[in-house]
């Protein structure tokens, strides 16, 4: 069986279709800031915080929670990646390659179930 | 100059700008957004040389998640004050001159290579997902196995240093 | 048609068949899964089951690794699509990391710091024991991604070690400068392999292809992407110019974790400086390889500027574990000494060196844990007048001491002649000049380390104690193993042979 031979080339209607979304966004931002009318006055340029006073600063340094959260997402992330080799060509490994990927996902359950166990993800 | 090449000295060059950005941006957000762009351009670099995955690879993991990382590393950071130390100006004199002869030795060293003895790549599908799931699960199988191991103890480690204990 | 079915047959073989050379490994990862499991379910019921795992598994694995010289042929087996090799050598190395290891971890049972964090024990041991499996990978690898990856693996596991005491400032100190400089010697590896892999499109650094891609490229260009590449591994070893972060990480890590960074990563790392300078050397014409000259250059003037710039820090430190870490500096000079003389008696030497080197460093930290278990300080002012307080320990640790410095009649003694041997054996066959100038930087250093060393015990023994407090007994655990690794420091110094006579390869 042969591939189709896929070339960069094929990707143009992907870029073309990625230009014309980015062009979108650029032209309407443009337009509305320059077609749109403009009154700066002090109470219009405090951020918004829902008719409320502003107060205090923005930048808190934030807990550890949200980046050990990030991480561990990360870390998923990248599993699910070899995933897609794998999918690819499931038919072709076999039995093999169901084994050689279940030994690999044995690995992750139990570093999900750690994390579970160990509590990273509860809030309090 | 085919479609091709032009293509890619245009990446290139948005590359190399975006991460002098990165490095000289006074802002740390606007380094990360830098950061990204350089990612996406790498990406279309990545396509150019017919390696699709590791392009989708590079847009959804870096510019993804780890850039989410950046992102919480820096707001984990008090941005009110400004500590960052300066370095005086001997270290950034030193700073330049060491970089400037890493440089200079880089640069020598790749241009008096011969273009014509580079490996010219085989085949030209090969940095398609089916070929590489191919390669992985038969040639590079114990790698791959071994990587689930050093995740599982990257994620121990993680909750380790992070969590809090309660007792 | 036929032809592809008996390839794929045959691939198929050649995995299936290469899981029996890796059973010290897969146990090893097997205990990982059941610490892991024990620690999540069953760790409340019964104490300290996880060290127990830890420990006993680690000695099965030991005895695994010993079985696996009688398992494979002469010459080595090449294992999963030339991935790794299994080599006699590699076999030898293992042994060592395992039983740095198992003294490791004996060592962090009675650790007062790791007993007292927070965090508990559990993760520590299973960390221990993946870190093991990754450097028994590092010695075996043959492939440039293989090489990459266990390298990772190690110092991602080394990282997270070196930061367990958290809370601890200088812990955390450690953990992430240990990180930092990690990532970047890991990324100048990553691009000076990409380089390799552009001009020889090969990663087997073992493959004929990978010698002449090099060899028929210009030969700066080869330089550099080999240079950049080696990098990685003179940050596992501490070599200059990557030897920066070691005071610092050493200083703060928990002393167990010092102890086993000081020795098993080394270890690891000479192994692949070796497969890889081997992998550079070898091939080529019959005249010899056309890297041979520069990369023996290059190894013998870091092994000098490597000892010199330990061994000279050393003598201005107050603390004992940061005069043990520029000690360790100085150390990874002598070993280069002997990878730069590369010949078979060469590699016997640094393996002989390793060994006695091990014991006697480990068998140091464990005095420093064992007084600082006592009165809780590693700074040389308090050992003062200790050594009559403790006088088993202190003896034990002037004959560590006598053996780093490397004189007689301990092992050390005869871990460095066997280097200096090689080196001058090295320097009548080729006539490398920098070789011999690299014999008379060994002997001098030598003489400067015995300097610093001997500040310790004339802090033990000839200080009298600024203060006379009632101090806790010593720990009974840590005794009986100080002991015992002084009397096999002694024997081997004694008698070299023993060892000597089994190292065959």
């Amino acid at each position: 069986m042969l591939l189709l031979e896929q070339l960069p080339v094929n990707y143009a209607p992907v870029a073309f279709q990625f230009f014309v979304a980015v062009g979108f966004v650029v032209v309407t931002m443009l337009a509305t800031h320059l077609i749109g009318p403009k009154r700066k006055t002090s109470d219009k340029l405090t951020p918004f915080e829902s008719g409320v006073e502003v107060q205090g600063n923005a930048r808190h340094p934030m807990s550890v929670k949200y980046f050990l959260v990030a991480i561990l997402f990360v870390l998923f992330d990248v599993e699910v990646i070899f995933m897609y080799p794998w999918a690819v060509n499931f038919r072709e490994l076999g039995i093999l390659g169901m084994l050689e990927m279940f030994t690999f996902m044995i690995f992750l359950l139990l570093g999900f179930i750690y994390i579970i166990k160990k509590g990273a993800l509860n809030w309090e | 100059m085919t479609i091709t090449q032009s293509l890619f000295y245009f990446l290139a060059f948005v590359a190399i700008f975006s991460s002098l950005l990165v490095v000289t941006a006074k802002n740390p957000i606007h380094s990360v957004l830098y950061l990204i762009l350089t990612f996406f351009t790498l990406t279309g670099e990545y396509i150019l040389l017919n390696a699709q995955f590791i392009g989708i690879v590079n847009i959804i993991v870096y510019a993804g998640a780890i850039m989410v990382l950046f992102l919480f590393v820096i707001m984990l950071l008090n941005l009110n004050v400004e500590s960052e130390p300066q370095k005086t100006n001997l270290m950034k004199f030193i700073g330049i001159i060491t970089g400037g002869i890493g440089l200079v030795v880089l640069t020598a060293a790749l241009k008096s290579t011969d273009p014509s003895n580079t490996v010219v790549i085989q085949e030209v599908d090969m940095g398609l997902v089916k070929n590489l799931g191919q390669v992985l699960f038969k040639e590079f199988l114990l790698p791959f196995e071994i990587v689930s191991i050093l995740f599982l103890s990257a994620m121990v480690g993680a909750v380790l240093l992070a969590r809090k204990e309660t007792k | 048609m036929k032809n592809f079915v008996e390839i794929i047959q045959s691939s198929i073989n050649d995995t299936l068949g290469s899981w029996i050379y890796l059973l010290p490994e897969i146990s090893l990862a097997f205990i990982f899964i059941l610490m892991i499991i024990a620690d999540l379910f069953w760790a409340k019921r019964i104490k300290n089951l996880v060290a127990i795992i830890a420990v006993s598994g680690l000695f099965i694995v030991f005895l695994e690794v010993i079985d696996q010289f009688i398992l494979i042929p002469p010459q080595g087996v090449v294992l999963f699509s030339a991935m790794i090799k299994l080599s006699t050598a590699a076999i030898w190395y293992k042994v060592l990391i395992t039983i740095s290891g198992l003294l490791v971890l004996l060592f962090s049972l009675r650790d007062f710091q790791l007993r007292n964090t927070e965090k508990g024990g559990s993760e520590y041991y299973s960390l221990v024991l993946v870190v093991t499996l990754g450097l028994n990978f590092m010695v075996m690898a043959q492939n440039l991604l293989m090489i990459y990856l266990s390298i990772e693996f190690v110092s991602v596991c080394s990282y997270i070690l070196a930061a367990y005491l958290t809370g601890n400032k200088r812990s955390e100190e450690s953990g992430m400068k240990y990180a930092l400089f990690g990532a970047v010697a890991s990324a100048v590896m990553l691009y000076g392999m990409s380089l390799l892999y552009g001009f020889t499109g090969t990663l087997d650094i073992t493959n004929q292809a990978f010698y002449n891609g090099l060899a028929s490229i210009n030969l700066m260009s080869a330089s550099v992407a080999l240079l950049l590449t080696l990098a990685g591994l003179f940050f596992k070893i501490s070599a200059f110019p990557m030897q920066v972060w070691v005071p610092d990480v050493y200083e703060g890590a928990p002393t167990p974790i010092t102890a086993f960074l000081s020795v098993a990563p080394k270890v690891a790392g000479i192994a692949l400086l070796i497969t890889f300078i081997r992998a550079v050397n070898s091939g080529g014409s019959p005249s010899g390889s056309v890297f041979l000259a520069s990369t023996e250059n290059l190894l013998a003037a870091l092994a000098i500027i490597t000892m010199t710039i330990g061994n000279f820090s050393a003598l201005w430190q107050t603390n004992v574990k940061r005069l043990m870490a520029y000690s360790a500096i100085g150390h990874s000079g002598f070993i280069l000494m002997g990878v730069a003389a590369y010949s078979m008696t060469g590699q016997k030497a640094i393996l002989f060196f390793l060994f006695v080197y091990a014991l006697a460093n480990i068998g140091a930290f464990l005095v420093i844990g064992y007084f600082s278990n006592v009165f809780h300080s590693e700074e040389l002012e308090d050992y003062k007048g200790m050594g009559m307080k403790y006088p088993l320990v202190s003896v034990a640790m002037v004959i560590f001491l006598v053996s780093l410095t490397g004189l007689p009649p301990t092992a050390g003694f005869v871990g460095k002649f066997f280097i200096f041997s090689a080196a001058i054996e090295a320097y009548m066959l080729g006539g490398n000049v920098l070789l011999l100038i690299m014999v008379v930087f060994g002997v001098v250093n030598t003489v400067v380390s015995l300097f610093y060393y001997f500040k310790i015990p004339l802090n033990l023994y000839l200080r009298k104690a600024k203060t006379e407090i009632s101090l806790d007994k010593g720990n009974l655990l840590f005794s009986v193993i100080i002991i015992v690794l002084a009397l096999f420091t002694l024997f081997l110094g004694v008698f070299p042979n023993k060892l000597i006579g089994l190292i065959n390869f």
